[in-house]
Order: C-alpha cells, then sequence, then structure tokens
C-alpha cells in the first residue's frame, strides 16, 4: 500500500467474493477511520466500480421454477459483508465506551457519532448501485430487514453500539441527563454537545414502513421518558423547598423563569414533539401542585395592590386548566366586600345617614368601588372575559343590593336617578361642560348593572318633566345626549317617552308665540302676559289636582280665549289644566315699594283674593278658590312665613301691609311637605301599574308568535324578555296569565292543566 | 463484446419494463437470462378473462394461478390481480379446483396493490385470501355478499381507491364504518349498480371522506343527481365526477357545491321516457355546476338509446361553458348530429380525443366535421354493439384520408383495432395497425382516462 | 472544468455542469471536492464515452430528476416508450453501441439516457417471436425443448391482454 487512501489496483471484473470483499473492506475501512486523510478520485471510482462489477458480475440464468437467486445472492453477499464490518468496528469502540462515564462518555460518544455518520454518507453513495437495485429490489418485494446502505448503518449502530452502551444502566441517557440537571442547578455546560448527543437519538429512530419518515422511538424510550421523569421529580422538590423558605410572590417569578427555561431548552437542544409533555408537565409540578397556596394567597395580593404579582399569578394559572376558576370566584367576593364596604361607610353605623343619602355621594361611592377593579381586570389580568364576568357579577350585587338600599329593589334606581338629575340641573357646580359628559357616563356604568331599569326610568321621566316645565334643564344638549345613552343601553321603547316630551316643549313654544300673534291681532286688552305648555296625558308623569279650582276672575278672560283658540286648531281634544304646576308672577300696587310676587297658581288664587278684601277667613278662602282645606293651610303657611299675609287669628289672614323684601322679585313658589312626600310614593304606584302592563303585552306578544306554549315555558320566557328592564316576580306574572285568560286573550288548552292557546 | 445476452439483470428488467402484452411471454421464451429479467414484468399484472378459461378443462393451458402455486417465488412480483371470468362446471357451478388454485395463489400475493373481480359468484371464496395484504390500495369488486362475509371488507385498511358493484345490502351497510377506516387513505370511491344504496347511508359514508378526489356513483337508483350533488358539496377537493341523472324535477339544493377543482364530468342519463332530443334536465345539471367547477378537462355522456340525439342546444351549452378546457369529450350510446359535431370540433379550442360512434355510411361529412379541430389527436369509435348489421369495417385508405383531412389527428381506435398514421415528409401517410383492445378495455365508462 | 479518463486512457475536459448529469460523478465531485486530478472511469470506453458526453452536452441545464423519484412516477414511466425526436436520432447506433451506451448510463447514473437506451430496445423487441428476437440479438437457445414447451405453457394466460 503506497498511500493510505490509494485504492485504485481495484481487483478484476471476474473477482470472487473474497477476493471483492478484501478490496472493499480496506476501502470501507479508510473511510471509516481515516477520512481525514483524504479520498482521492481514483481511490473513490474504484471502490465504486468495484461493488458495481460485483453486482453486476454473475450471468443470469432464469430457472423454470421462477428462482432468481443468482442476481439476490450478489447483492446480499455485499450487503451482509457491510453489515459485519459494522458489528467488528463497534468493538474498539465499545471498549473505549466502557471505560468512561459522563461528560467524558457523551464526548467521546459524540465525537464517533460524527465520524460514523459522515463515513456512512459516503459508504451510501460508494454503495449506491446496491441501493439503487438490490436493496430496492429487496424491499419492493416486501422484505422489511433491509435497508439502504446509510440506514443499515444507522441500524447497525443503534443495535450493536448505542444500546450496548445502554444497556450498562442506560449509562448514555443517564449521563445526558445529569448534564441537564447540572444547567438547572446553574453550571454552564456544553450544550452543543448534549444536543449532538440528542439529535443522535432522533436519528436512530426507524420506522421499518418508510426509513426516511421521521420515526421518535428510539428518542421517546430511551431518552424523553427518563427526561421528563427527572424533570418532574426535579421540580417537585425544588418548588416544595423553595416555597418553605419564601413568599408566594417569590415563588410566582421563580416558577415563571423556570418554565421559560425549560421552552428555551427545547427550542436548545431537545426534539420540538418534547416541548408539550415537558411544558405540560412542568406547569403541573410548578403551578397546579401548588395551585391551592396560590389561591389562598391571591387575597393579600388584592389587598395590597400587588399589581406584578397578580399578572403573574394569572399568567402562570392562565396555563393550568380551571387554574383561574378559584381566583375568579376570590376576585368576584372581593369586589363585592368592597362595594357593600364603601356603601355601609357612607350610611353610617347602624344606618344612621340612610334617609338623608346624598345621591352623589352613593353614586361616587359605587364608582370608585367599580373604577379601581375594573383598572385591575385591564391591568392584571388582561382584561379577561371571566375576570370582567366576575366584575360585573359582583358589582350587579352591590349596586342593587346594600346597606343604603335594605330590602328595597327601588333604592338604588332612584337614588342614581336623582344624581343624574342634579347632574342635568342648571347651576349644577359638577357641570363644567366636559366633565358633565364624562359624569353621565359614569351614571350609565352604573346604570348598566340597575335591575330595576323601569324604575329608574320612571324616576328620570319625572324629574325629567319637572327640569322641562320649570325650565332647570342645564342644556338641551345634555339632555339629548343622555336619553341618547340610555337609549342605547336599553332600545328605542325606554326613550320614547322622554323623546317625546321634548317634542311636546318646542310644540308649545310655537303654540305660544302663534297665541300671542292671534291675540294681539284681535284684542288690545291684553294685560297679561300668558304662556303654555301643552303635554302628552300619555308622556308626562303629571296629574291633575285632584280638587277643583276657581279660576280668578283676573285670568279667566284669558283662560277662554286660549281655550277657544286651542278647540279651533285642534277640534276634539280635551285641555286638563293642571293648576298644580302651573305659575304666575303677580306685581304689588298695594305698597310703596312695587314688588314682583313669584307664586304657584294656588298662591296666585289665594292673593288674588286680596284686592277685594284686606282680611279674609279660612272658610272664606276655601269657598272663593275650591281648594281643599288641607292643601291650602300649607299654601297659607308659605304666605304667612314669608309676611305676605298676616295669620294673628286663627283661620284668619289679613294681607300685611308692611311687607318688605331685600330683593325685588320674591320668589313664593316653594314645594310644600306633602307634594314632596307623593311624590316617592306616586313613582312607585306608577312602577307597579307599568309592570303589569308590560308583562301582560309580553305575553300577548309571545302567545301570538307561538301560538300554544306550556305555563314553566312561557314564565321562562317573559322572564328572559323582560329581565332588561326589571327583574319580574312569578306571582305578578301568573297574575298576569290570569288577567289575560279572564279576558279571552288566551285559553286553556282542552285536557291540560298547563298549556295555554293564543285566541286571535 | 457486449450483447443483448449479456446485459445484466439490472438492465434487462428496465427494458422489459417497457414491455407489456404478448411481448412478454414471447421475450420469456427467448433465453435463460431473458426468462430471469422479465418475470418481474410478466408477474407483475394477472388478468383472468374468457380468453384464458380456453383449455382449463382439457389441462391444455394452465391456470397464472396455478403456476403461482407451482412457482410461489413468482408471488413477490404480483401486484394487479383481475379477475374477470370464472371456470365452471355445467355452465353455473364454479370448478371447485379452479377456485382453489386461485384462492391459493391470492394467498401467496403479499405484495398485491390492485385487486379487480367483477363476477360476482367466486368472491366470498376468495375473500379470506385477500386479508392482510398490507400494500393492497385498489380494490374493485362485485360484491354481493353476505353479512358474514362482508366483514372481511373492514380489513383493507389500507385503500386509495375503492369500486363497488351490484353490493348486496350486507356490504351497503357496512359502507359508513368502512369509510371511516380507510378515510385517511381513500381518494376515489366509486358505487355502481347498487339498488340498496340510499342517502342517509352515502351521507355518512361521505361524511368520513372529505378528501375524495373521485367520486362516481351510477346506476344506483336511490342515488340521483339531486342526492349525489347535494353530498358533493362536503368534498370540495373533487377532480372527477359521475353523476346518474334521473328526470324527476326536484328543484336542485343551491348553492351548487364548490367543486374548484373539477376536471372530469360524466353524466349517465336514465330517462325512462326517451324525448329527443335529450331532455333539458342535462342542460340544467350542466348549468348548476357551471358556477362552482370552471375547467372541465373531459366531459362524458351516456343516453339509454342510441335513438336519442344530443340536442345541439345542449352541445352549444357544453362549448360555451366549457369550449376553453375541454380536452376529451365522449358521447356514448347516443346519436350525435353533425353539426353538434362540428360545434365541438369548432369551439373546443384544446380538444384531444373524441369518443363518438364513427359513422361508417356518411365518413366524408363527418370528417368535415372533425376537420375544423386544430388540435384533435384521437378518435375512438364508440359504436361497438353491432348486432345484425354486418359491420363495414375502416380500411387503410378510410384512415389515411382522415388523418390527411384533420390537421393533428394520429391515432383512430375502434374495436378491438388501433390505427395510428404518420405523416411523412413527402406527403405520405404511413399508417399501421395494433390489433389489441385499447388501454381502457374493461374499465368502467364513466371513469376519467388520461 | 472537469477531466476524466477513459478505460482507454483517454481524457476529456468537460464542464462540470455538463458530466454533472452523471449522479456518479456528481456525488463524486461533492465528496471529494473538485481536482486537477482526472477522474477515473475504468468501465467506460473513449468511444461509448464521447457518445454520452454528446448526450450530456444537448440536456444541459435540464432539470435532474430528484433522488427519490417516486414510485408513482416510475409507473407512469413504464407505460410510454415514445422517445423525443433528437434522443432517437441519437440512439440511431449499432446494436453494440446501444447496448454500451445502455451500460455506461447504468454504471454512471444517468438515469434519462438509461431509459432512452431501454425504451430502444423494446421498441426493437415489440411485435416479434421468440425466435425473432433471438435472431434479431444473435442469441442462442439456452433451453431444451421441453423446458422451452412449459415455459410456454405456464405464461400462455399473459398472451393477447
Amino acid at each position: 500500500m503506497t498511500t493510505a487512501n490509494d485504492f485504485s489496483k481495484m481487483p478484476p471484473k471476474t473477482a470472487d467474493l473474497d477476493e471483492t470483499w478484501a478490496f472493499l473492506n480496506a476501502g470501507v475501512d479508510h473511510i471509516m477511520n481515516h477520512l481525514e486523510r483524504g479520498l482521492a478520485f481514483a481511490g473513490y471510482t474504484s471502490l465504486y466500480t468495484t461493488v458495481y462489477n460485483y453486482c453486476t458480475s454473475t450471468k443470469m440464468h432464469g430457472r423454470l421454477d421462477g428462482n432468481r437467486s443468482g442476481a439476490n445472492l450478489v447483492g446480499s453477499d455485499l450487503y451482509n459483508k457491510l453489515s459485519e464490518y459494522f458489528i467488528i468496528h463497534f468493538k474498539p469502540m465499545l471498549q473505549k465506551a466502557e471505560t468512561l462515564s459522563d461528560v467524558d462518555l457523551l464526548r467521546y460518544y459524540a465525537s464517533e457519532w460524527d465520524r460514523y455518520t459522515t463515513g456512512a454518507n459516503y459508504l451510501n453513495r460508494l454503495f449506491t448501485y446496491l441501493n439503487r437495485y438490490w436493496v430496492k429490489r429487496e424491499r419492493d418485494e416486501g422484505k422489511k430487514g433491509v435497508f439502504q446502505v446509510y440506514t443499515l448503518a444507522l441500524s447497525q449502530w443503534k443495535e450493536h453500539f448505542f444500546m450496548h452502551i445502554q444497556k450498562d444502566n442506560s449509562k448514555l441517557s443517564a449521563a445526558t441527563l445529569r448534564l441537564i440537571t447540572q444547567q438547572r442547578n446553574g453550571e454552564t455546560i456544553d450544550q452543543g454537545l448534549v444536543k449532538k448527543v440528542v439529535d443522535s437519538f432522533v436519528s436512530l429512530g426507524l420506522d421499518n414502513a418508510d426509513p426516511n419518515k421521521e420515526c421518535l422511538d428510539v428518542y421517546k424510550e430511551q431518552f424523553e421518558t427518563s427526561f421528563i421523569h427527572t424533570t418532574e421529580i426535579y421540580y417537585k422538590k425544588e418548588s416544595e423547598t423553595f416555597l418553605a423558605e419564601n413568599s408566594v410572590p417569590d415563588y410566582l417569578k421563580k416558577a415563571e423563569e423556570r418554565l421559560r427555561e425549560e421552552e428555551n431548552r427545547v427550542e436548545r437542544y431537545l426534539h420540538n414533539k418534547t416541548r408539550k409533555e415537558l411544558i405540560s408537565k412542568c406547569e403541573n409540578v410548578l403551578i397546579r401542585e401548588h395551585g391551592e397556596l396560590m389561591w389562598d394567597s391571591f387575597q393579600n395580593l388584592l389587598d395590597f395592590d400587588q399589581d406584578e404579582d397578580l399578572q403573574r399569578m394569572y399568567s402562570l394559572l392562565s396555563r393550568i386548566t380551571e387554574g383561574l376558576e378559584p381566583l375568579r370566584k376570590r376576585f368576584e367576593a372581593h369586589v363585592k366586600q368592597a362595594g357593600l364596604a364603601a356603601i355601609a361607610k357612607l350610611v353610617g353605623e347602624g344606618g344612621a345617614n340612610v334617609d338623608s343619602l346624598d345621591p352623589k355621594a352613593y353614586v361616587d361611592a359605587l364608582l370608585e368601588v367599580h373604577q379601581k377593579n375594573s383598572e385591575i381586570v385591564n391591568r392584571s389580568f388582561r382584561g379577561e372575559a371571566g375576570f370582567a364576568a366576575s366584575l360585573d357579577k359582583a358589582c350587579r350585587e352591590f349596586v342593587n343590593r346594600n346597606a343604603a338600599t335594605g330590602s328595597s329593589s327601588t333604592k338604588s334606581p332612584e337614588l342614581i336617578a336623582k344624581h343624574a338629575d342634579m347632574l342635568l340641573r342648571k347651576n349644577n357646580k359638577m357641570a363644567e361642560e366636559d366633565d358633565l359628559e364624562g359624569a353621565l357616563n359614569r351614571v350609565m356604568i352604573l346604570f348598566k348593572y340597575l335591575e330595576d331599569k323601569d324604575v329608574f326610568q320612571t324616576f328620570y321621566t319625572t324629574k325629567l318633566s319637572k327640569r322641562l316645565i320649570h325650565g332647570v334643564s342645564a342644556s338641551d344638549e345634555s339632555e339629548a345626549s343622555m336619553i341618547s345613552k340610555l337609549k342605547e343601553a336599553c332600545g328605542f321603547e325606554y326613550t320614547n317617552k322622554l323623546q317625546r316630551m321634548f317634542t311636546d316643549m318646542s310644540l308649545s313654544k310655537d303654540l305660544t308665540d302663534s297665541f300671542k300673534d292671534r291675540m294681539a291681532q284681535n284684542h288690545d286688552d291684553m294685560e297679561i302676559t300668558f304662556s303654555i305648555m301643552v303635554l302628552g296625558t300619555n308622556f308626562w308623569p303629571l296629574n291633575p289636582p285632584p280638587h277643583d279650582f276657581v279660576i280668578p276672575v283676573e285670568i279667566l278672560s284669558t283662560y277662554d280665549r286660549f281655550q277657544k283658540y286651542y278647540q279651533t286648531k285642534h277640534s276634539g281634544r280635551k285641555l286638563t289644566w293642571l293648576w298644580n304646576y302651573s305659575k304666575n308672577e303677580l306685581r304689588t300696587n298695594y305698597l310703596n315699594q312695587k314688588y314682583i310676587l313669584m307664586t304657584s297658581s294656588y298662591q296666585m288664587a289665594v292673593l288674588l283674593q286680596y284686592n277685594q278684601n284686606d282680611t279674609m277667613s279660612l272658610d272664606e278662602l276655601v269657598a272663593a278658590t275650591a281648594i281643599s282645606k288641607e292643601i291650602l293651610t300649607q299654601v297659607l303657611a308659605v304666605l304667612v312665613k314669608a309676611k305676605v299675609l298676616i295669620n294673628d287669628e286663627t283661620d284668619q289672614y289679613d294681607l300685611n301691609p308692611n311687607f318688605k323684601s331685600k330683593k325685588i322679585r320674591v320668589n313664593l313658589n316653594l314645594p310644600i311637605k306633602a307634594e314632596v312626600k307623593a311624590e316617592s310614593a306616586d313613582v312607585l304606584k306608577a312602577v307597579d301599574e307599568d309592570r303589569k302592563y308590560v308583562i301582560q303585552a309580553t305575553i300577548v306578544r309571545i302567545m301570538k308568535a307561538r301560538k300554544t306554549m306550556k305555563n314553566q315555558a312561557l314564565i321562562q320566557e317573559v322572564i328572559s324578555q323582560i329581565s332588561q328592564r326589571f327583574a319580574p316576580k312569578i306571582p305578578d306574572i301568573k297574575k298576569a296569565i290570569e288577567t289575560l285568560l279572564e279576558k279571552e286573550y288566551m285559553e286553556r288548552v282542552d285536557g291540560s292543566k298547563d298549556t295555554f292557546a293564543y285566541i286571535a | 463484446m457486449v450483447s443483448a445476452d449479456n446485459l445484466n439483470l439490472d438492465v434487462l428488467e428496465l427494458i422489459f419494463c417497457f414491455l407489456s402484452g404478448n411481448d412478454l411471454p414471447s421475450v420469456a421464451l427467448v433465453s435463460r437470462s431473458f426468462l430471469a429479467g422479465v418475470i418481474p414484468r410478466l408477474y407483475d399484472s394477472i388478468s383472468y378473462r374468457i380468453r384464458q378459461m380456453k383449455g382449463y378443462d382439457s389441462e391444455e393451458t394452465k391456470s397464472p394461478f396455478a403456476v403461482l402455486i407451482a412457482h410461489p417465488q413468482l408471488a413477490v412480483h404480483v401486484r394487479n390481480i383481475e379477475i374477470r371470468a370464472v371456470v365452471t362446471v355445467m355452465k353455473s357451478h364454479l370448478n371447485p379446483n379452479f377456485v382453489r388454485e386461485t384462492r391459493l395463489a391470492l394467498g401467496l400475493c403479499k405484495n398485491l396493490r390492485t385487486f379487480r373481480c367483477t363476477i360476482p359468484n367466486i368472491l366470498p371464496m376468495i375473500l379470506p385470501s385477500l386479508q392482510d395484504k398490507e400494500r393492497l390500495e385498489n380494490v374493485r369488486i362485485n360484491a354481493h355478499l353476505t353479512m358474514e362475509q362482508s366483514k372481511t371488507l373492514l380489513k383493507f385498511a389500507g385503500l386509495k381507491s375503492l369500486a363497488l358493484e351490484f353490493a348486496s345490502w350486507s356490504v351497503v351497510d357496512l359502507l359508513p364504518t368502512w369509510a371511516e377506516t380507510v378515510s385517511s387513505t381513500l381518494t376515489t370511491l366509486t358505487l355502481y349498480m347498487i339498488n340498496e344504496l340510499h342517502e342517509s347511508i352515502f351521507q355518512s359514508t361521505m361524511a368520513h371522506l372529505p378528501n375524495l378526489i373521485g367520486l362516481h356513483v351510477v346506476g344506483c337508483p336511490k342515488l340521483d343527481h339531486f342526492v349525489v350533488l347535494r353530498q358533493a358539496s362536503q368534498t370540495p377537493l373533487l377532480e372527477s365526477l359521475s353523476l346518474t341523472i334521473s328526470e324527476a324535477s326536484r328543484p336542485l339544493t343551491t348553492p351548487p357545491p364548490p367543486l374548484s377543482h373539477l376536471r372530469h364530468l360524466a353524466f349517465d342519463a336514465r330517462i325512462s321516457m326517451q324525448p329527443s332530443p335529450s331532455p333539458a334536465v342535462l342542460s340544467t345539471v350542466l348549468d348548476h355546476l357551471k358556477l362552482s367547477s370552471p375547467a372541465l378537462h373531459s366531459f362524458t355522456l351516456r343516453l339509454p338509446d342510441r335513438k336519442i340525439i344530443v340536442g345541439e342546444t345542449f352541445t352549444k351549452q357544453l362549448t360555451e361553458n366549457y369550449g376553453h378546457s375541454l380536452r376529451r369529450v365522449a358521447f356514448l350510446d347516443c346519436g350525435v348530429s353533425r353539426d353538434s359535431i362540428a360545434e365541438i370540433c369548432e369551439n373546443c379550442i384544446h380538444l384531444e380525443v373524441l369518443h363518438v360512434a364513427i359513422p361508417m355510411k356518411e365518413l366524408p361529412p363527418f370528417t368535415m366535421s372533425l376537420s375544423l379541430s386544430k388540435t384533435l389527436h384521437t378518435i375512438v369509435d364508440v359504436d361497438t354493439h353491432v348486432e345484425h348489421v354486418v359491420h363495414k369495417a375502416l380500411g387503410p385508405e378510410n384512415v389515411r384520408s382522415m388523418i390527411a383531412q384533420c390537421h393533428n389527428l394520429r391515432k383512430i381506435v375502434t374495436n378491438h383495432r388501433i390505427w395510428t398514421g404518420q405523416p411523412e415528409e413527402d406527403g405520405y401517410i404511413s399508417v399501421s395497425l395494433e390489433r389489441r383492445h385499447s388501454q381502457s378495455f374493461g374499465a368502467l365508462w364513466f371513469l376519467p382516462r388520461e | 472544468m472537469v477531466n476524466l479518463t477513459t478505460s482507454d486512457d483517454v481524457e476529456f475536459k468537460v464542464d462540470r455542469e455538463v458530466v454533472e448529469r452523471s449522479v456518479l460523478i456528481k456525488n463524486m465531485l461533492e465528496d471529494v471536492g473538485e481536482s486537477e486530478q482526472a477522474i477515473p472511469l475504468p468501465n467506460v470506453s473513449s468511444s461509448v464515452m464521447k457518445k454520452v458526453l454528446e448526450y450530456c452536452e444537448h440536456h444541459r441545464g435540464e432539470p435532474l430528476p430528484s433522488a427519490d423519484a417516486d414510485q408513482s412516477q416510475d409507473e407512469t414511466r413504464k407505460r410510454t416508450t415514445d422517445i423525443s425526436e433528437w434522443d432517437q436520432k441519437f440512439i440511431t447506433v449499432d446494436q453494440e453501441m446501444l447496448f454500451e451506451i445502455i451500460l455506461a448510463a447504468n454504471y454512471l447514473d444517468i438515469k434519462s439516457l438509461l431509459d432512452v437506451g431501454c425504451k430502444t430496445v423494446a421498441n426493437m423487441i415489440k411485435g416479434k417471436t421468440p425466435e425473432e428476437i433471438r435472431k434479431l440479438f444473435n442469441i442462442v437457445n439456452d433451453f431444451t425443448p421441453e423446458e422451452e414447451a412449459q415455459i410456454k405453457k405456464e405464461n400462455e394466460w399473459a398472451e393477447d391482454r
């Protein structure tokens, strides 16, 4: 042998197996052991050609029995020799490997693996001819143990080298795992080495049916299973030790970091398929196993506003199924508690301030709790829908039921509606333009949580009507904005009345103007400045006075003229005069100083009596005005208090000739107590009536669509359709059904007790 | 010196791969080395037809199955087996010896890839031998089986294509389960002449087969075009579709199935009353499909009777919808007017192959119509059922004149004869005749041919 | 440029792109690296090499069949024995040269050329009787009459398909 890589002296074409293999063996050995010394073209072609020559050497003699073993023999000759070669090749390697352990073993294994696979790639090409025909034929004919030369090399490595080392207590994979543990302990390791070894496990998997397909058998059996197992044990121990000595927030940081590390580990030197199981096992030992502890410390984090820790806990627990549910429950309870506490504080010990509760303070207290927790949801829980739902649930609870409401379901809607009223009134201090819009939006946040939206609606309507007829609304724009918000939340029907009220207001303005024009044309004796609001009965929550009223002669002609004017304009419409809501301005002539008295119509009726008499008895006044005694005494009380009248003797009222006031315009038109109290009660009565009607209408609508329906289903459907406005009570629904049965809107289906049919 | 005789086996095998038919047994007789080289190719496909039965009883010939039993080493080479005839005793009973041979031989062929058996009575007896064929991909069977026998079918798990003909109810019943086991591999499903198959079973079968590329449902009375088109919406990858069109005038389900990959379409019109030209329902279905399948490459139409003429409105509609994409058009068992042929030849701008009855009596005008196509390459005569009339066969002069007149025409296929013509440089057309079945002989008429 | 030496010691200088149609040479250049050294091809004579290189030159730049050209491709390849016009002319050589080209293509691993050669031989065989085939290729019948009869009988089923 002149040089190590001179294989140009190839055997003759007729060479037998021994001679052929002797030559090939030297070449194969050179490639497997001394490739670094090089391989020239000459050597390459001689080896290739020798394989070719041997494979094509046998002249084929077809036998009648179809046995063509000649061809199969030459191929299998070479194939078997090659298989055997590999086994011999491993002998010294195995001896060496036996003396090594841990990193040394891994280094040796990895470097041998490199050399071996490089050589096997060369062999695969030098034995191409064998691959192309004999191997292909064998595989086509269904032989399963026959592979392309490269695959053969891998399969031999696995069986006769790799498995031999592994047999000794999984020496190889155990060494790899120890290295990984060292890295987990914070030591620096040769990651490239681990990657190389692990990659070899992947390469050694062999799918018999299709050797080109990736197969993870070896990787899984020899490495992954124990890797996962080791990991579990490692983190179980670590997390327990750590938690024994450290706080939960510190542990959260630790767990987060460990999970990130393991993700990176997969990236750096493991097979991607390991990711799922590894991470889920880590999540199990690092998170689920300590779930209780985390849940329990959640309250603490909430109480002390530990934002970052909350975030961390959220993101860790969100990785395991059902991990967040206990948090959501706790969060809900926490928010509810905060809401209740805030109102309790406001109401004071034993409900001290319940009756004098300031609507603004009430609303602000509710909003503060909502806002704070809403921020927590967005910041710490990434606005996750489950937490948002918990927040809503808790808010709904404490907005509707708290220390201020007691057992009344109407208190909260009332207070919130009152707050809205205050916002929308003229001379409201908060009502700086931009801020008003914001304040209204905040009202809407609470409105969303109200269960009895119809109660709110009724209070709101009443308050709005007052604002309108007394002209104390801050701005039409803000009113419109609020109405559109309500419309957006509850639909057209909900705000229909409110909008009609605005329409009436503007129509009335036109009406007043055109009436004035007409009067100016026909009469020149109009001493009285007159303006009128004509309000649709169905849209305004206003009731006519419960008693008669004698229209003072001073305004009678104006009254008649308008009555006539209106009848000609809208014949058939009935005007009901709401004296109890009207107001007047009277000029004094009987004093040195001229004053303008701003009065209600009742006060006006009383005062006009003094145009004729300076003194009058209560009975005389009752007779002259037809106002009930009960109300009249209150009307008189205001006038007496303002010192317009003097009440020195019982039931005797004299005009005060010495009346004095600092202001020229004197406002006498103050609400009387009976009215205030009656108001809330009236509103609630109206709500009850309204509910009855809504329930009935809903039932009819449902029955019309469904034709027949069972009792239970009908009730369910009614509840689901109405609950947006208020929470209907089941007895009320049953009562409505009875009413409708009586009125024959529907009937019981023959032979069944609980099925109804619609009657068209 | 190198000669054919001492070429190595590898090369001989390669050469013989390019041979087929009678050449293979001839090569086997040349010499020992040729015999060795031709064996894999020779035994690759075994087809047992009426011709192979000749001399069986007198032991003058051996069945290929008997040969396989005698030389079991040959069985590894067998990939395709087709049984289209069986040896009988007294005309009606199966010859037990033949059945035994067949069963044993099938058991030996472990590399079997394709199995076809289009005759009914032998299948139950050989079915057990077909179990555990790991490589079995294509099956076409006349599946008249009992419930017990049908269960064996479930063991055919890796099928890529499956054709069932005349299946009994027990096989039909099994279809959904079977479809589930082959759902990851099956790409072509053919159901032919199955009386028992109704929509609900068909639907649950199709539910497992969203990846079908070919679907052919022909002659199943309960599955007409309404049903098939409705179910085809589950198989958006479909490239070929055959269906039976019935007269019933139910409205088609809209929208039409999304078949943007559809390339091959075959209509089997089963119409009891016989209006001529062909009824409007064909146009309706064609229109329905146009919306979703823009580029048909082949279209096949079969009418119940040759007396029915394909309407010219229909051919016009065909060329208007698909003239830019059609490469192959076939009219089976129906009359086609000369104007219709001219329409198709002129307006199908890529037309390569036309299957149509060649009218021997009107050859010159027929040729005129054909000459309107610049691309037409092959004419296939579908007039194969000549009964009493002595058929005037196409002669070399006819062929020469047809090829001379038609720009690109090179091949004319009639029953058992394949004519090929090649214009020489001097304008003379050399014509050669090969007497053999065309490749598609025995295949179902509606399946796409490449 | 790549240097090739044939069995009769003739040197060819060829573009790498051309000669890489041979998978053997392509692999070798990849494994060993390009060098001034000549690649010895002990199984190919210069006259055959000339023809082979003519073929490779003509088909320069065409895509090589991928290493794992799958089975289905193989199947369709079998059906057609059509040969392109240039290849047809190229392969019109005497029988010995034809076989030499086939062997060289097989040795050098040039799949498309191997196919052209094999198709040509197959076309020569088509439609001939055994005796005609023997005569065509000058083959001696090495069967005994009994053997011949047996083969005939056992393969008769394969006729007329």
